[in-house]
């Protein structure tokens, strides 16, 4: 038999066991987020005594014995809120936010090795709801010794006596209340007979006749004669569960008789149990109608792959069929349509198979939002939309970094001091919100605080004196908004210590545009600033538009593109050596010939179209293309992954003829025109 | 014995070890990357990857011209996978360690630095390709 | 033989498994004693272990449940939680546990007991 747990498997449920963790800490956070002072001794209060309960039993295996220690503080002071000793109220939540803090934060020093912050005052807070002073008789939980149900005390200690064989002898005469548990006489016998040699008799005398016979009594008892290595006590502890169930007695010379377990008194309250587990229900129903499975990530990856391929393939059916001369409603072509439209489906469901809620980012929030309260001293409210907008992983990883950062901003630099909002006649609290929701295909995700705006004068005079900007340029109020993702740009004249930690909105927009977002203000003085995310759906497919140059085919992503049209090569002027202009509504915006992205030695070709592109900065220029092909789906293949970046180009895609081509850079192409980078297409 | 994949640049023959070739294709065109080295034919689709081309005999003597590429050769090179085009792919050959010989001392320019030994075989003189080193010639 | 677990930890669940399956027992989970019942329409346990405090439907609901189900009246039932105390104990048993083991359990222990109530 084999007792131990291999240190592999014990490793890989670590895992398990932290990644549940995680689980509990984010339903921790929901429940506590969502508690309020009227909240009752209710399903809120069980659901939170629940996920601190599973760590702490988890902790217990592992041994990690800071966050039993923490937990089960934790833990006690809950059931005094579950029991309706306590009553939440204002305070008792901050406590549980702040405990619940604490106890991800050990999570994490058991997990990444983080450094452990001290929580001595936590623990004191948690320590006042158990040192009442009317529960002072009772024995208080400290945190400094271990609690006696997790050392497993309530087994009775084994002496070890050497190994001598010892005579016993038993009459045990079971109950029906033992084969009511679950348990049989022969269990017993089979379970002594491995503790020595043993002999059995059977008295049955009280056995009546078959038609008086009742299936509810019980009428044997068994006499045993046993040598064994065991004392007597371990041989106890075999009949000690089993309590009134059986009448168990150690003849010998000393005829004692053996009531372990004695009378219990009898306080089991029913009505208890009943509002107890009715109560859990609703919470965690919905969540639990569909049963889920777990299933390895790179499995999925792996799908999103294979299904790329198929997308690919698909294409080449298409083109192959175009050269074959299959005509468009032909009954093969109606039924490549249809599996083109089972494809769709089937790849838009392996994508949702990526998606999480954005949850699990908006709880880390909270967090922020009330340690960034703490060290401002400004009062803040958070408020949570969508939080199950589902986001793909790969994007929503991504996505914490940002977000993080301009919480802290609209914290520390939006929302106002108190006495400042109490003058304006705004609540004393702050009011940031977080949405998520979808829109014409993407993601938005907005951060709104009700503080004192963008101040376009100051951030006007700043980007000057930081020589962002020079101030003969005359600039809309838009334009100067935007000032504040400038790389080094910071408004606020003394760093505070939050946002200022080396980071401006630069690095934001940046990391947003990584994952093919874009971001945009709306801010109005005194009322307050809007941030607008944009993301897309998934960073593995690309909506487009194919064009062709030089005889080579390109992708620009639909998302940089602002209008496309026919390109009228006499509206072209010169505006330097080798810059040329073209006018676009009422502005001339500068153009980009799109055969500058080849390398080939030119061809003559005719410039058809012209293709508007813009960045989140909203700057445009005239992308100049022979032909515009088509708008489609495009799969997005790496090319860092087996040679290296390509400056212009973000990444390739596989076409129908299994050709490889390049997806344009939009940001980059726009860069090089304004002048900042000295790219070869400006030449 | 070590197996070796030979095949065919300019009338000389090369050999890379066996266990570094993932498969062998007929050549394709790749799509050209804007910026690249000269013997940079591009980046071509492998069973939906995306991986770069280069023109090995332009490696070799980058003013050749020299004719009709007929096949590319995939190579696996720790985390990436790249593929180089040839002339001709002509046999798979086990070979004696002791037909092995070292490179000359006398300096054979760019060539000798991812050249790991010559095989003469049955009269032929075959190089035989020091793979990692070529890779970080190409690509770096 | 057959092992069945409830336990809403995913961690104590596969730390049972793991002990479990290295003993030779075949072993199905479930998250809670809902879970517990529907896994009981096509596992056939000798044996079920289960925990105390879990959503939906607690370890003496279950047991009480299991006791009055043909199918499972006399299968013998073990709580493994993390509670010991006397108090709590006597509710089991008057649900009609067959055994009480305190959490964090030890190996030798629970095949132990898991010897001592099936034949």
């Amino acid at each position: 038999m084999n007792n131990y747990v291999e240190t592999d498997d014990l490793e890989s449920i670590r895992l398990i066991f932290f990644e549940e963790c995680g689980e509990q800490l984010s339903l921790l956070e929901e429940e506590l987020s969502s508690l309020d002072a009227a909240t009752g001794p209710g399903e809120k209060i069980n659901t939170i005594f629940r996920a601190v309960h599973s760590i702490k039993g988890g902790a217990g295996a592992f041994g990690m014995e800071k966050l039993v220690r923490f937990s089960h503080l934790f833990e006690a002071v809950l059931e005094k809120f579950r029991g309706g000793e306590c009553t939440v109220d204002q305070a008792a939540i901050a406590t549980f936010l702040k405990a619940a803090d604490v106890l991800t934060d050990i999570v994490a020093f058991y997990r990444d090795g983080t450094d452990l912050s001290v929580q001595d005052d936590v623990v004191e807070e948690l320590d006042r709801y158990i040192n009442v002073p009317e529960a002072l008789s009772k024995s208080p939980v400290s945190v400094e010794e271990l609690p006696e149900d997790i050392e497993g005390i309530s087994f009775t200690p084994i002496k070890i006596d050497l190994p001598k064989k010892e005579k016993f002898l038993l009459e045990i005469t079971p109950r029906i209340g033992l084969y009511e548990s679950g348990d049989d006489i022969r269990n017993i016998l089979s379970f002594l007979e491995k503790k020595g040699e043993m002999e059995v008799e059977i008295h049955c005398d009280d056995l009546p006749n078959i038609e008086e016979f009742n299936v509810n009594k019980t009428y044997s008892t068994w006499n045993i004669v046993i040598f064994s290595n065991e004392n007597k006590n371990s041989l106890e502890e075999i009949f000690e569960w089993s309590g009134d169930n059986i009448k168990v007695e150690f003849l010998e010379e000393k005829h004692v008789s053996c009531k372990l377990a004695g009378k219990i008194p009898n306080n089991f309250d029913k009505n208890k149990v009943d509002e107890f587990s009715g109560a859990q229900k609703p919470s965690r129903d919905s969540r639990k109608e569909n049963p889920t499975i777990r299933v390895d990530t790179k499995r999925v990856d792996k799908l999103v792959d294979l299904l790329s391929e198929l997308v690919i393939n698909q294409g080449a059916i298409r083109s192959q069929m175009k050269v074959n001369d299959i005509r468009p409603g032909s009954a093969l072509d109606i039924v490549i349509s249809e599996l083109d439209q089972l494809t769709h489906e089937l790849q838009e469901n392996v994508m949702a198979m990526r998606a999480h809620p954005i949850k699990t980012v908006f709880q880390r929030m909270g967090r922020i939002v009330r340690e960034t309260s703490r060290v401002s001293g400004k009062d803040v409210i958070l408020h949570l939309e969508g939080e199950d907008t589902e986001v793909d992983r790969s994007i929503l990883e991504k996505l914490s970094d940002p977000l993080t950062h301009m919480v802290r901003n609209a914290i520390d630099h939006g929302l106002e001091s108190t006495h400042l909002r109490v003058a304006a006649g705004k609540p004393a609290e702050g009011q940031l919100s977080l949405r998520a929701f979808h829109r014409s295909g993407r993601i938005i995700i907005e951060i709104e605080d009700d503080g004192a705006g963008l101040n376009c004068e100051k951030i006007h005079q700043k980007a000057i004196s930081k020589g962002i900007i020079n101030n003969s340029i005359l600039m809309e109020k838009e334009e100067i908004q935007n000032l504040i993702f400038e790389p080094g740009f910071s408004t606020v004249e003394n760093v505070s210590d939050l946002s200022g930690r080396g980071v401006g909105m630069d690095v934001v927009r940046k990391s947003i545009s990584e994952i093919g977002g874009r971001i945009s203000i709306l801010t109005e003085e005194d009322k307050g600033t809007l941030f607008s995310i944009s993301l897309p759906l998934t960073l593995a497919v690309v909506e487009g538009l194919i064009f062709r140059t030089q005889k080579q085919n390109f992708i620009v992503p639909v998302s940089g593109v602002v209008e496309a049209f026919l390109f009228q090569e006499s509206k072209k002027f010169k505006i330097s050596e080798d810059v040329w202009g073209y006018p676009y509504r009422d502005e001339y915006i500068p153009i980009i010939n799109s055969e500058n992205l080849t390398e080939k030695n030119k061809i003559e070709t005719k410039n058809n179209s012209c293709l508007i592109i813009e960045n989140e900065k909203k700057e445009k220029i005239a992308l100049i293309v022979d032909e515009i092909i088509d708008q489609s789906r495009f799969v997005v293949k790496s090319i860092e992954k087996n040679y290296k970046k390509i400056s212009g180009f973000s990444s390739a895609t596989i076409l129908g003829d299994g050709g490889v081509a390049l997806i344009v850079d939009v940001d980059f192409l726009i860069e090089s025109v304004s002048g900042k980078k000295n790219v070869r297409a400006a030449k | 014995m070590p197996k070796v994949l030979v095949f065919t640049t300019y009338d000389q023959e090369y050999a890379i070890d066996i266990g570094a070739v993932r498969e062998i294709r007929n050549w394709v065109q790749a799509t050209p990357i804007p910026s690249s080295p000269s013997f940079m034919e591009g980046i071509i689709n492998i069973r939906g990857t995306v991986i770069p081309l280069v023109d090995f005999c332009k490696k070799i003597n980058p003013s050749s011209d020299n004719g009709e590429k007929k096949a590319m050769v995939i190579i696996e090179n720790g985390e990436k996978t790249v593929s180089f085009s040839v002339n001709n792919v002509s046999d798979i050959i086990d070979y004696d360690e002791n037909s092995r010989k070292n490179l000359p001392d006398v300096s054979q320019g760019d060539v000798s630095t991812f050249l790991e030994g010559i095989l003469s075989i049955e009269g032929r003189v075959i190089f035989i390709l020091d793979i990692p080193n070529l890779i970080k010639e190409c690509f770096h | 033989m057959n092992i069945l677990i409830v336990d809403d930890s995913r961690t104590i669940r596969n730390l049972l498994k793991n002990t479990l399956e290295g003993a030779g027992y075949t072993v199905c989970q479930a998250e809670d004693g809902m879970d517990a019942l529907e896994k009981l329409s096509e596992f056939d346990p000798s044996i079920i272990i289960t925990d105390l405090n879990m959503p939906r439907m607690n370890g003496f609901e279950l047991v009480q449940k299991l006791r009055q189900q043909a199918k499972t009246k006399f299968i013998p039932i073990l709580f493994l939680t993390t509670e010991g105390s006397p108090e709590v104990r006597e509710k089991g048993r008057e649900a009609g546990a067959t055994g009480w083991l305190v959490k964090p359990f030890d190996a030798t222990r629970l095949l132990n007991t898991i010897d001592r109530v099936s034949a």
